[in-house]
């Protein structure tokens, strides 16, 4: 992994917010001297290993590359397709009951859902830290020093515009 | 790779979630990286872009991770066949092409779909040159 750059989500929505962090986590946890910045001359969210052209794009892969840990699970499935969703449209009201009866399935250790899944969830409500906190697994999660730097410095780089959630 | 795919016995739709990965060829990180990159696209299936960077992510792969086949073909196959099956006009077709011809590999190797219901690949089409 010795030639690998890491460009980060030029966006400036939740969807683009929900990326950075969930790069940036898995860097500061698995990579740490891979850096990311958000570059003019890139388009987007891109993982790539100069040595032989390899590349990622989608976030989730990027995490599950860099932390190792490819397992899937239905919490997985409901980032990837409820809460996807939420970021898209900025419809995030109304997940909000879906969120607070879900019961998540997360293991002791750290893993490539836990990262997944929190950071789509603090990239919709972290205007809510009473919700975010409601799972005990993200505030755990939330409280480690590397994933503190890892919230400081996607904040730094994303600028996330309001806009009005759409159909 | 054609012994396995001649080895291969295709299975059915309703099979493929049944299907252990051990089936198929052992998979590199890089490799298992791009399985979940495409199976998370498909997975998003009503998502334009998503749709996209699935049919770009296939531009130069013959399966979804390059040249061996994998269990993600099978799922992402799953989730992408009945769409693949309602793009007739010239202009999904053009958006579409490298899906279209992978989910035509598909249904010709891996997956058993019944004559009547493959996805119809017209070969007439004229459709615009691909703009890299």
């Amino acid at each position: 992994m010795s030639k690998l750059t890491l460009a980060g989500d030029c966006g400036t929505s939740l969807l683009a917010l929900s990326n950075n962090l969930k790069v940036a986590i898995a860097t500061k946890l698995y990579k740490p001297d891979l850096d990311f910045q958000n570059k003019e001359d890139e388009s987007g969210l891109k993982l790539r290993n100069n040595a032989d052209g390899f590349e990622l794009l989608e976030a989730n892969s990027i995490v599950k590359y860099l932390s190792n840990d490819f397992s899937t699970s239905e919490d997985l499935e409901f980032e990837e397709t409820v809460l996807f969703s939420a970021l898209k449209s900025g419809k995030k009201d109304e997940i909000e009951g879906a969120l607070k009866s879900r019961n998540f399935s997360f293991g002791k250790d750290v893993s490539a859902s836990l990262i997944i899944l929190f950071a789509s969830v603090y990239a919709l409500f972290k205007d809510k830290p009473d919700l975010l906190e409601s799972v005990a697994a993200f505030k755990q999660f939330q409280a480690l020093p590397k994933v503190q730097e890892a919230i400081k410095k996607t904040l730094s780089i994303t600028k996330v515009e309001r806009s009005l959630p759409k159909n | 790779m054609s012994d396995f795919i001649e080895k291969f016995s295709s299975i059915s739709l309703n099979d493929i979630k049944n299907v252990p990965e051990s089936d198929f060829p052992e998979l590199t990180a890089e490799e298992k990286a791009l399985a979940s990159q495409a199976v998370t696209y498909s997975n998003r299936i009503e998502d334009a872009d998503s749709i996209s960077n699935l049919n770009d992510s296939l531009r130069n792969k013959t399966f979804i991770v390059g040249n061996k086949p994998s269990k993600a073909d099978l799922l992402v196959f799953e989730k992408v066949f009945k769409v693949a099956s309602k793009w007739s006009s010239v202009e999904d077709v053009s958006k579409h092409r490298h899906i279209i011809r992978w989910v035509d590999l598909i249904q010709n190797t891996l997956v058993n779909v019944p004559e009547s219901e493959k996805l119809k690949v017209s070969l007439d089409i004229e459709v615009p040159r691909e703009i890299k």
